[in-house]
């Protein structure tokens, strides 16, 4: 055992929130960044405020759940790339310090996007 | 020797000897050939033009592995490198990168032997045979097919000339002594998963490489260093939560 | 030099800028960089889903700075980038899994037309299911 990495863990996490990345993300990012504002009604009706539009699309536990662990994985997806990117951009930074930098933020935000969806 | 004027092409050679602070580039004019390759051409440097430079080949049939260096700072094999690829120049031709330089083109190669050796590239029986086989072992071509690819390797480390992991890590195994490793994990007839795990999954393992993939597009024989990797990395997860969550199923 | 060996050998590191260095070093930092975007899309629904549960006033301030025109370019570059991650990810899962008959892999498109194939699907039913909700 000895020498023995846990990056099994961010790996398969990584793994997993990068299907989950390319599955989802393009069309998130769709409905919640471009149809509304390129005008497309349904969009705009299906964000508006409250029970008809964007409540309509969250009433739903299990809507919820499914898209919290979407974007709890995505970010530990994006967190594994981004601390090996630096590392291969040669920034010397302790590995420690790097993981505790990239999967610590990652665990707060999915913390919080459990938090929102949780109260919503 | 055909008397139309000869069409000449630019070298410009990476030089460097243990005793001087700084290297150069030399700068040497090769007359161009159709049918020569960047190792033709450095041949001719030294017999005719200045005899101190200094490089390895020896099969001139991209079998040994021994010539590869960076052209126009790609890393190949000198002796298929056709200069035709490059008019009309200049070919600049350097060491490969990620390695010490020993002198001129020569690297040093003892920090991959090391690498190399670590991860028992031989079959390993139970029984304790190594490189003495007790019996015959017999294997089916199916058997034989699953490691062919990875067992191609010429150890001309090209791969770790295109890697940005080898370029800040000197402990990084790197692509060609792990796919090495894969291909022995995968024969039907070693039995040295055990023995190789431990270098294998350690961060400078598999774990440190970040799948660029430039190290397989630049194998000269298909060897494919990163889908070793990559499926080293999934047999070692599995490896992972199994010896995690059902730690009665592995043998220690 | 009296028997004495000089080595001072010299390291010479591909550096910290290989991906500028050649066109497929740069398309795979490219592929890396999807994340910074995706990171930050995830961050800015995170903020929407938190203001869906504030009064309508509030909510409706953030989709005005959500959908103001400099925005929209960064989410048009940031589906750019996302796409390019799905295409890279799907492209890239046959070197990481190997099914093999009798000792042959089985060609990669058997395992990167059906990821096209269900992200389609997915893309398409999401965007009726939005489709259906707004229209109501
Ligand atoms: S894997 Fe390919 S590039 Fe690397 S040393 Fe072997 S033959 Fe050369
Ligand atoms: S000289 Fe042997 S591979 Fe080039």
């Amino acid at each position: 055992m000895r020498g023995r990495s846990h990056e099994p863990i961010f790996w398969s996490i990584f793994g997993m929130g990068g299907v989950i990345a390319a599955m989802f993300i393009p069309v998130m990012i769709f409905v919640t960044g471009i149809g509304g504002a390129a005008g497309w009604d349904a969009v705009t009706g299906a964000l508006a405020h409250g029970e008809d539009g964007i409540g309509a699309l969250l009433n739903h536990a299990p809507v919820r759940a499914v898209l919290g662990l979407i974007m709890a994985l995505a970010s530990v997806h994006a967190a594994h790339r981004i601390r090996h990117t630096l590392i291969d951009l040669h920034v010397h930074a302790p590995p420690a310090v790097l993981i505790v930098a990239s999967y610590g933020a990652a665990a707060i935000l999915s913390a919080l996007i459990a938090i929102v969806l949780a109260l919503f | 020797m055909s008397t139309a004027i000869e069409t000449m092409v630019k070298f410009e050679v990476f030089r460097y000897q243990p005793d001087w602070d700084e290297p150069t580039y030399q700068v040497y004019d090769v007359p161009y050939h159709e049918d020569w390759v960047v190792l033709d051409a450095l041949n001719y440097i030294k017999d005719t033009i200045d005899g101190t430079l200094t490089y390895r080949w020896s099969c001139r049939m991209g079998v040994c592995g021994s010539c590869g260096a960076m052209v126009n700072g790609y890393p190949k094999l000198t002796c298929a490198a056709f200069l035709s690829e490059y008019m009309p120049g200049p070919i600049r031709v350097e060491p490969l990168v990620n390695f010490n330089v020993e002198r001129d083109l020569v690297t040093n190669l003892e920090g991959f032997m090391d690498k190399l050796e670590s991860v028992q590239p031989w079959i390993i029986r139970d029984d304790g045979a190594t490189d003495e086989l007790k019996s015959e072992y017999l294997q089916t071509p199916a058997q034989h097919a699953v490691y062919q690819q990875f067992s191609m390797c010429i150890n001309c480390l090209l791969c770790y000339a295109a890697c940005p992991v080898s370029s800040h890590s000197d402990e990084f195994i790197g692509p060609a002594a792990l796919a090495l490793a894969q291909r022995y994990n995968l024969d039907s007839r070693d039995e040295g998963v055990e023995q190789r795990r431990d270098v294998i999954l350690k961060d400078e393992g598999i774990w440190e490489c970040s799948f660029v993939g430039e190290c397989s597009a630049v194998c000269p024989k298909h060897v494919d260093p990163a889908g070793a990797i990559q499926q080293a990395k999934m047999t070692g997860a599995i490896d992972y939560y199994r010896r995690l969550l059902m730690p009665w199923t592995v043998k220690s | 030099m009296d028997g004495e060996v000089l080595t001072q050998p010299l390291f010479r590191s591909l550096g910290w800028t290989w991906w500028t260095k050649r066109p497929s070093y740069l398309l795979v930092f490219l592929r890396e960089s999807s994340s910074v975007f995706i990171a930050v899309q995830v961050v800015l629904v995170l903020v929407l889903l938190h203001k869906a549960g504030q009064p309508a006033a509030d909510y409706q301030a953030y989709l005005d700075f959500l959908w103001n025109p400099g925005m929209v370019v960064f989410h048009v570059v940031s589906i750019v980038f996302a796409l390019w991650h799905t295409y890279t990810w799907f492209n890239l899962l046959p070197q990481t899994v190997a099914i093999r008959i009798r000792g042959r892999r089985i060609p990669g498109l058997l395992l990167v037309a059906p990821q096209f194939g269900g992200w389609a699907v997915v893309t398409g039913l999401i965007i009726a299911w939005v489709w259906w909700v707004g229209a109501a």
